[in-house]
């Protein structure tokens, strides 16, 4: 037993080194195995046309070009509130209502930059976004740049995205008629949790007329945004967003800081299978900021899909900015057809109940995008 | 017999060590379409745990990017994906969302299966959107033919040799049988479509080319006028007119495509429409890849013989 009892504990104080030395060979196993694998992938690599076309001689190449797009929309508008007042968003005729132009591409291993230019009618242009994003470790990506600040869902898209063409009046009187864009860095980090649950946080220039626009030098809005996303079944998912955000403005005293919570909620059923063309999607949105006044809306909106490209939805919008002359009502019914997933042209309708008269609007616009194959919506 | 502590406990460590020293852990492996989910169980077997992101029954180009597709994608020590732009719309969306840098491109845990294999349909000259939804570098179902499948599996043996050395023999033996058995299918499948003449399809969309090649089908039209564009009454009374002059009588389309227009051409010609599973799960029977191909064998062969 004695002699047992040797064997084992030489085993055991030896094993680790056998181990490691094990672990060594292979190691050096598989350093072998990977380059073998990269040689036969370089060998068994096809002869891409592309490669052909590229000139090295004359130094031209369009190997390291980045995708571009380009999205239009096309607008005819009808409102009954005619054109005499030239601050008139919306003004009865025939317009442009944007272009935009997206370029993106891996600067490096490390970096991947998107930048959006866009024109508003026929002269406005400018930098509508320009984010370089990066991930940097297990469930951390950073970003910076100028971007969509991720406060509620609305304010994230980007015009050619919007379900509607009149954007809701809670996100008009709260967040303002551009909404939140800055220049700012943040960071975004996926939590280790069985279902979708992301924290994101940043900071921002707070260059924001409406809300911040601070005079002090130091005047930065800090945000921070939990994203959440549940499966509740194979066809239907709902997601639940929390935002809040605060930075000082230019007023003084007790109003010099302001403060934005929204919170955004989804139910999104879209059938497995043929039945996939029959697609329901209800949205909720609620926002208040507070400067100075407490500014406070909401919106809920139901889209249907009726067919493979076919869809049509309704919103009721709330803005209410403490006082009942403030109140506004906003009513839309929208059909859309999409020949494409390319192309989408929408009719609307939109009724707006204010103090002051209301106000209907007829739109039909065409939505259009050439170039690059984009991400599909979620 | 006197107690032996100091026995007992080494005896116990080295048992641990021992136990400890195995592989406990699979490896997590995500796909985008049920096929490569399929073949990467038949070699993986007990060492891998598998998920794809789109269901047997889902068009595949059109599969939404959905977050708990990112949550998965965040544990995967591997994704394996089609190609050929299959999922442009939507993989780079998941693999950004995921934020996992061992399924990052050029790592090991990132494998194109396009990459092994030639692909048919490669369109020349100057493409745009005009022509539909091409595909520039060629037709991206190359997973319907057999031949494939086995240039597949030895992609994903080689990958999975990578990330699990220490299981390379299992996969090897796997491998081998996996070859074997398409190659044992293959041949009997191949027979049985031998034996029938009029081989003559008209096809909704342009998904079975490789299917075609592999058992001497002649596909003679497409009832979409361009690919993903919807057929005008022209291009039917055309199609109808190529079906009657050439004695078609089979109409082909995968179950996730609205058969509202082949089964007009089935009305007007006496053609019959034969709805087959593109991927494995597209229809029920299907829960593998070789039982997929069976199933489109003894349709195919059942349209063929009973028009």
């Amino acid at each position: 037993m004695k002699r047992f009892g040797l064997l084992f504990f030489l085993i055991g104080f030896f094993y680790p080194s056998i181990q490691s030395h094990a672990v060594s060979d292979s190691k050096t196993r598989e350093d072998i195995k990977q380059l073998e694998q990269r040689i036969k992938k370089l060998e068994s690599r096809r002869n891409n046309s592309q490669v052909d076309n590229i000139s090295t001689a004359t130094g031209l190449s369009r190997s390291f070009n980045p995708a571009i797009s380009l999205n239009g929309l096309l607008l005819g508008t009808y409102n009954s509130e005619g054109n005499d007042n030239s601050s008139q968003t919306n003004k009865t005729g025939l317009s442009i209502e944007e272009m935009e132009l997206q370029l993106s591409g891996n600067v490096d291993t490390w970096l991947r930059v998107t930048t959006t230019f866009s024109m508003e009618g026929t002269s406005q242009f400018g930098l509508e976004e320009l984010v370089g994003s990066g991930l940097i470790a297990n469930n951390l990506s950073l970003q910076i740049g100028k971007f969509f600040a991720p406060i509620g869902k609305h304010n994230a898209l980007h015009k050619h995205k919007h379900p509607f063409v009149a954007i809701p009046v809670s996100n008009e009187m709260v967040l303002g008629e551009e909404g939140i864009k800055e220049i700012g860095f943040g960071a975004n980090y996926l939590l280790p949790f069985p279902f979708f649950s992301e924290i994101n946080l940043q900071i921002l220039e707070g260059e924001n007329d409406t809300l911040f626009a601070s005079t002090v030098n130091d005047g930065f809005a800090y945000l921070t945004k939990s994203t959440n996303s549940f499966d509740l079944s194979d066809e239907t998912t709902m997601d639940l967003g929390l935002a809040y955000a605060f930075g000082d403005n230019s007023l003084s005293g007790p109003y010099r800081t302001t403060k934005i919570f929204a919170t955004d909620l989804r139910f999104k059923y879209k059938p497995l299978g043929r039945e996939g063309y029959r697609t329901t999607i209800w949205q909720s949105e609620f926002l208040t900021s507070t400067r100075e006044q407490v500014n406070t809306g909401f919106y809920t909106y139901l889209q249907q899909q009726f067919a493979k490209r076919w869809w049509t939805q309704g919103r009721y919008s709330h803005s209410y900015q403490g006082s009942d002359r403030s109140d506004q009502n906003q009513y839309s019914l929208a059909l859309s057809y999409f020949p494409s997933e390319f192309l989408e042209t929408k009719l609307e309708y939109t009724h707006l109940n204010q103090y002051a008269e209301d106000e209907n609007q007829l739109f039909l616009r065409l939505n259009f995008t050439l170039g690059a194959h984009k991400g599909h919506n979620y | 017999m006197k107690k032996q502590p100091l026995t007992i406990y080494l005896s116990f460590l080295f048992l641990f060590l021992t136990v400890t020293s195995v592989q406990a852990k699979k490896i997590y492996i995500v796909t985008t379409t049920t096929d490569i989910a399929s073949i990467t169980r038949e070699i993986g077997g007990d060492f891998v745990s598998v998920d794809s992101i789109a269901k047997g029954g889902q068009d595949p180009h059109y599969i939404q990017a959905k977050p708990s597709y990112m949550v998965k994608l965040n544990r995967a020590d591997l994704l394996i994906y089609q190609g050929l732009q299959l999922e442009i719309g939507w993989l780079h969306l998941l693999i950004k969302g995921a934020r996992n840098p061992k399924v990052e491109p050029l790592q090991p845990g990132h494998l194109d299966l396009s990459s092994v294999i030639q692909p048919l349909e490669i369109p020349l000259g100057d493409l745009d959107r005009s022509m539909g939804h091409v595909h520039p570098q060629g037709n991206p179902h190359y997973n319907l033919r057999p031949s494939n499948a086995i240039k597949m599996a030895n992609a994903i043996t080689d990958q999975l040799i990578l990330l699990d050395q220490d299981n390379e023999i299992t996969y090897r033996k796997n491998l081998n049988e996996f070859v074997l058995k398409i190659n044992d299918r293959l041949s009997n499948w191949k027979s049985r479509l031998n034996k029938i003449l009029n081989k003559k399809v008209v096809v909704f969309h342009r998904t079975w080319i490789y299917l075609f090649s592999e058992f001497g089908i002649n596909q003679l039209g497409t009832i979409e006028k361009l690919p993903g564009v919807p057929p005008t009454p022209m291009h039917l009374a055309k199609i109808k007119n190529l079906i009657e002059q050439n004695n078609v009588r089979v109409i082909i389309q995968a179950s996730y495509y609205d058969s509202e227009f082949s089964n007009l051409l089935s009305e007007k010609t006496g053609a019959k429409t034969v709805v087959l599973p593109a991927f494995v799960g597209g229809v029920s029977e299907t829960t593998n890849y070789f039982s997929t191909i069976e199933y489109i064998v003894t349709e195919l062969e059942n349209a063929f013989s009973n028009p």
